[in-house]
């Protein structure tokens, strides 16, 4: 079976504190994979882990049929693992098509070690940001400051910042957070699309969004993996409604 | 053979004296977050205060206990009227703030005490030797020695058993979660700094009947406390006392084997240990 | 006409000001003296305003150029040339070792061991008289017209000639310090100021930007330092003090950081300012010091923060938000 990311029996501890433990994740190439659970349950500690942020105190990731569970950060991306973040993290003094161009010329960051030559040298860099803006309907936001913009507006340039790095694998996470309804269609409509030509794996409490438009699902728990199966199988499971309970989210369909 | 043992000696009680002042620094970083370069402002106040209060006739001990009150206050004052309002800004401003303060400190010592140096003599009580057979020495280096390590106990039980010291603790690794307890941050930030500057007063009146009291301690002190805080481990108690006795020594061992020299030995050694330890003798992650 | 109008628009600014300069200040070597302390702000703006990194080794460097420069025309017997490029290119290297070590860590551990590093180097200089001269300094630079035998043959006087050549380091230093902000680094620096947690994440390995960074800074530094000794005929112990590095802090945050223009006009205001309160009142950095507290206070962005205030409220526009962008005057 091809998976592009393996991770397996991965654990993360902060001194006593146990984050994560044993979490298992296959995701096959081009498919939409989901990773939900309630507050607290490891989600975005097991990214950080996945992405390189933070070091795992066991088990191994494997990506695209290499061990990196070792490789550092900003090597991984170079790899073609890519993430975005949960609190929006771009660069808020720099303007859109800044944003873009810098996530496009990280691809070939040695080059970019050029202290002499004007910047608007590097055109693939330059076109990508052109190419995002045109995809994702930037172009209104194109010159202005990413910290004036709103924050539906922001979580999809954090999107297009991943993409920029023409990666294999996208991990976002929570890519809707604090969307208002206006841009929902428009990051669904995003996800569905970056699936044909990539792998997606995002964390998300929209339960709509998951449910409709995942693959697979993995539900975490307390740091650990509860169930794993197609929306339609967690939609049944009794152990997942119950997790959710004190959530008060609407796991039926 | 004698001297060498004199020197280590000696070395112990100033490296104690750094310990002082290195711990009153890593007190204020912790909580604040950031270097106050002013902190060697409160070394050299300390001395000169020292130096003020026995010219005008008082006792040693009388500026011992004075000198240390009236810094404490100087630097709560400093830290609510002028400090408090850099906070939101980024680090380097803050830095550049307190860099401003000790010039105005410094210009204002050499306009009130001359830009040469002052001497303090060694009080009466503390005067004379200590003989261990063949062997002297000065009872008030022993003085020194004996009150640092009180200090140290005392500071150490302050951090580590009261809730005081568990709130400093505490805050300088969240401030915010600090402020979710409902303990009132600003005071505690202020009472803080307070007490970081006057251990830091102490240290300058210890080392008053030592090396006298000059407007060039304070730079000194800032960067005897950085090598300290650098070689020992940033937020190590235990490593900042290791290392100022260590720094303590190498220096006065090497000022009778290179006299120039000593200085640049101390910084030398904090080089050697930050290739072997990056992180420090003691320090943690 | 066009294309080298944009060849030499960018430096149009350096030249203007090291033109007019002259007949601002009293003296010649006040006027050298301004363009030697911009080049040294300039360099330390491009850690400090660009990198956002603050470092306590322009004094180390700027000693250390000027020490080596000595060293390379009284012993190495070198040419001019020659000496500079000693200066800058030792400087580079040196600050590339300290780099190395004190890059590893963040904020303001890094602060520290930058200020203990120029500790150390202040104490190498003083404890080795032979090499530096100790506490007198390095003395005895050649002049200008011995190292440059062919302008005696000039109709122009020594002090014209030697501020003329510190003119073209000071508009070349400019120059290059222009491009190097406007290069795939320089955006990826500014970059790293803005949020230097996303950076890594992009593909860039930021240790190595901020290496280079200082390397950039370190070597032109040592170039100003080389320039202050060619300018006084020698090289004081204070040019490597702590003291000399927060002069340079100063006058780069005076002017504005993440401004090269503003740290033109932030050195000239603190040389002069320096050299005219000196005479009247020996405790004058007290003012100084307190100006520096205003300064974070009322201005952090220094004089070019406040330039702009200014222009936008004349031209009744928000000026800042095109200005604001690489911030190249």
């Amino acid at each position: 079976m091809d998976y592009i990311l393996d991770a397996q029996s991965v654990g993360v501890r902060f001194g006593n504190f146990v984050a994560n433990k044993n979490v298992d994740l296959r995701v096959k190439r081009n498919s939409i994979h989901a990773l939900i659970g309630p507050n607290g349950a490891g989600k975005t500690t097991f990214f950080n882990a996945l992405s390189g942020r933070i070091e795992t105190s066991s088990g191994r990731v494997m990506f695209d049929g290499c061990d990196v569970t070792r490789v550092p950060v900003h090597r991984r991306l170079h790899s073609g693992m890519a993430r975005c973040f949960q609190i929006t993290n771009l660069f808020p003094g720099l303007t859109t098509r800044e944003n873009l161009r810098l996530a496009a010329q990280g691809l070939r960051s040695v080059r970019a070690l050029d202290f002499f030559s004007k910047r608007e040298r590097d055109t693939q860099a330059s076109e990508m940001a052109e190419y995002l803006i045109e995809r994702l309907a930037l172009r209104a936001e194109a010159e202005r400051r990413v910290g004036e913009l709103s924050h539906g507006r922001q979580r999809i340039i954090e999107v297009a910042m991943s993409m920029a790095g023409r990666p294999k694998l996208l991990l976002l996470d929570e890519p809707t957070s604090g969307m208002g309804v206006d841009d929902l269609p428009v990051m669904r409509a995003l996800l569905k699309d970056l699936s044909r030509d990539h792998t997606v794996v995002y964390v998300e409490h929209n339960m709509h969004l998951v449910m409709s438009l995942s693959d697979r699902i993995t539900v975490l728990f307390e740091g650990q993996v509860l169930t794993e199966g197609t929306p339609d199988e967690i939609r049944r499971d009794e152990r997942v409604r119950r997790v959710y309970l004190g959530e008060r989210h609407h796991v039926a369909g | 053979m004698g001297i060498y043992l004199f020197q280590i000696i000696n070395g112990i009680g100033l490296g104690m004296i750094y310990f002082l002042v290195a711990v009153g620094l890593s007190i204020t970083l912790g909580l604040l977050g950031f270097v106050n370069f002013a902190h060697g402002m409160f070394y050299l106040l300390g001395a000169y205060l020292t130096f003020q209060i026995v010219s005008w006739g008082g006792s040693f001990w009388a500026a011992a206990v004075a000198a240390p009150l009236v810094v404490a206050v100087l630097a709560f004052t400093l830290e609510r009227a002028i400090l408090v309002r850099t906070y939101k800004l980024p680090h380097k401003y803050q830095i550049v703030a307190t860099l401003g303060i000790v010039l105005i400190a410094q210009e204002a010592v050499v306009m009130l005490w001359g830009p040469l140096g002052n001497g303090v003599s060694v009080p009466d009580s503390l005067a004379g030797v200590v003989s261990l057979g063949n062997f002297q020495y000065p009872l008030y280096r022993v003085f020194v020695v004996a009150v640092a390590a009180v200090l140290a106990i005392a500071l150490w039980l302050l951090l580590e058993r009261t809730t005081f010291g568990a709130l400093v603790r505490a805050g300088s690794e969240s401030s915010e979660m600090v402020k979710l307890l409902g303990v009132d941050v600003r005071t505690l930030t202020s009472l803080t700094f307070a007490l970081g500057g006057m251990i830091a007063a102490v240290a300058g009146v210890l080392i008053a009947p030592i090396r006298g009291a000059d407007p060039s301690m304070s730079g000194e002190a800032l960067g005897i406390a950085f090598v300290v805080v650098i070689i020992g481990g940033m937020g190590s108690f235990t490593g900042s006392i290791v290392a100022g006795i260590l720094v303590g020594v190498v220096q006065s061992v090497m000022s009778t084997l290179w006299s120039e020299g000593a200085q640049l030995m101390v910084y030398v050694v904090m080089t050697l240990v930050l290739i072997a330890a990056p992180r420090g003798i003691l320090g943690r992650a | 006409m066009s294309r080298i109008m944009n060849f030499a628009s960018p430096v149009l600014f350096p030249l203007a000001f090291a033109i007019v300069l002259p007949f601002v200040v009293s003296s010649p070597t006040l006027a050298g003296s301004v363009l030697v302390y911009a080049v040294a702000a300039m360099a330390c703006n491009l850690l400090l305003g660009y990198g956002g990194l603050l470092s306590f080794c322009q004094g180390t460097f700027f000693g250390l150029g000027g020490y080596l420069f000595g060293l390379a025309l009284l012993r190495g017997h070198c040419g001019v040339l020659t000496a500079l490029v000693v200066a800058i290119v030792g400087c580079g290297l040196i600050a590339g070792l300290i780099g190395a070590v004190a890059i590893r860590r963040k904020g303001l551990y890094f602060v520290m061991l930058t200020l203990a590093f120029a500790q150390l180097f202040y104490f190498i200089a003083y404890s080795l008289p032979a090499l530096t001269g100790g506490d007198n300094g390095m003395e005895g630079l050649p002049r200008l017209p011995t190292l440059l035998p062919f302008l005696k043959g000039l109709p122009v006087a020594d002090s014209v000639a030697l501020y003329i050549l510190i003119a073209i380091a000071f508009i070349a230093a400019y120059g290059l310090l222009l491009r190097v902000i406007g290069s795939p680094f320089g955006s990826v620096l500014i970059a790293i100021r803005e949020n230097e947690h996303r950076v890594g994440p992009l593909g860039y390995n930021v240790r190595h930007y901020k290496t280079l960074a200082f390397v950039l800074s370190g070597a032109l530094t040592g170039l100003a330092g080389a320039i202050d000794g060619l300018l006084l005929g020698m090289v004081p112990l204070s040019n490597i003090d702590i003291g000399t590095s927060q002069n340079i802090l100063i006058a780069a945050i005076l002017g504005g950081a993440g401004s090269l223009s503003g740290s033109v006009f932030g050195a000239a205001a603190l040389v002069i300012a320096s050299d005219f309160l000196s005479d009247l009142w020996p405790r004058w950095q007290m003012v100084l010091g307190v100006l520096l507290v205003l300064l974070v206070i009322f201005a952090p962005d220094g004089l070019s923060g406040l330039w702009r205030r200014l222009v936008s409220r004349v031209r009744r526009q928000t000026y800042d938000r095109k200005d604001k962008q690489w911030t190249t005057f």
